[in-house]
């Protein structure tokens, strides 16, 4: 019940400050562009670097029969490409903490002050930093899970087609889309333990801010979808109009619902 | 010297800002421009064998020439 109300509060926010939701709409999509400008040369210098690492892992396979993924990954030939590979995604969250930190510090403070809290910026960016330490460490291990279990799936399906299934990589997405909603909770309590507490407190209302949120996602994409299908280029203003608030509206929401006094 | 840090302090007092906020945004500064750097210079810090050296190579590994 508190979900809804928080929602529909959320909602009337967004509709009482249109100057917060274009500030913030303007800050995710100039973050939205850093990101792609930054994390472009290094995802391509990423991607030739697994291609190179597949290739020398699947030959050695091909010539070694019985020999594993992993002893395949650190034999010499391999280990080189494999550490700077690493040191490519160190690089890559990098770029993603700092923009995360600047945008998501700007608008969570922006989504707090549309709710009549108390907010300066620069504790808000201090407060995202912090947390960004140890989302970085969560986020960082979940990629490389990721990342193994897609070298695995490229490599098995090089070496024995058949066995090839998408099962780990499923379960992987299954996780980081958990790890989102559990982030978004750190961030709106302002703190990884308050958050964390807070989930534990409240399992069914993080249950249904999750599904209610993932609804209002899966009807932007409609939306979006049925946009692109009336014209290609329509997609970007209607991306701009809906997907923008409706993530201004989220954070409203979870600013609402885990924020104790705001709503009760 | 002394009173040079007392201006300094009577300046961040008056901008409302405490020393721990202007050190996080210094080093936030400073890392951006690291990163715009980095990502400028990539094969400089992470070089690559192009496609021919790469073929080259796999045709000494593999013996097949």
């Amino acid at each position: 019940m508190k979900v809804l109300v928080s929602a529909r509060k959320a909602l009337s926010v967004l509709v009482e400050n249109p100057l917060a939701v274009v500030a913030s709409a303007c800050v995710d999509a100039v973050a939205l562009v850093a990101f792609g400008f930054l994390s472009q040369p290094v995802y391509d210098k990423l991607v030739e670097h697994i291609i190179i690492i597949s290739t020398l892992v699947s030959e050695q396979l091909r010539m070694a029969r019985g020999q594993s993924i992993l002893s395949a990954l650190s034999s010499p030939e391999v280990a080189g490409f494999a550490r700077q590979l690493a040191w490519l995604l160190a690089l890559l969250l990098l770029v993603a903490a700092v923009i995360v930190v600047v945008s998501q510090g700007v608008n969570w403070a922006i989504a707090r002050s549309s709710l009549m809290q108390k907010v300066r910026i620069i504790e808000e960016l201090m407060r995202v930093a912090r947390m960004a330490v140890v989302w970085s460490v969560i986020v960082a291990l979940v990629y490389v899970i990721g990342l193994l279990a897609d070298l695995r799936l490229v490599v098995i399906s090089k070496v024995a087609p058949a066995q090839a299934g998408t099962g780990l990589v499923d379960v992987v997405q299954g996780v980081e889309i958990v790890l989102l909603f559990v982030a978004l909770v750190h961030l709106a309590a302002g703190s990884i333990l308050a958050g964390t507490a807070w989930i534990f407190q409240h399992k069914a209302q993080f249950l249904g801010a999750g599904v209610l949120v993932t609804s209002v996602f899966a009807l932007v994409s409609l939306l979006l979808q049925a946009a692109a299908g009336l014209s290609q280029p329509l997609m970007v203003p209607a991306g701009l109009l809906v997907f923008l608030p409706a993530v201004m509206w989220t954070r409203v929401f979870y600013v609402g619902l885990v924020s104790n006094g705001v709503h009760s | 010297m002394q009173s040079e840090q007392a201006d300094w302090r009577v300046v961040l007092r008056e901008v409302g800002m405490k020393r721990t906020e202007i050190v996080f945004l210094v080093v936030l500064l400073l890392v951006v421009v690291l990163l715009v750097v980095m990502t400028a210079n990539l094969d400089l810090f992470f070089p690559t064998p192009g496609p021919v050296e790469f073929a080259k190579a796999a045709i000494n590994r593999t013996g097949a020439a």
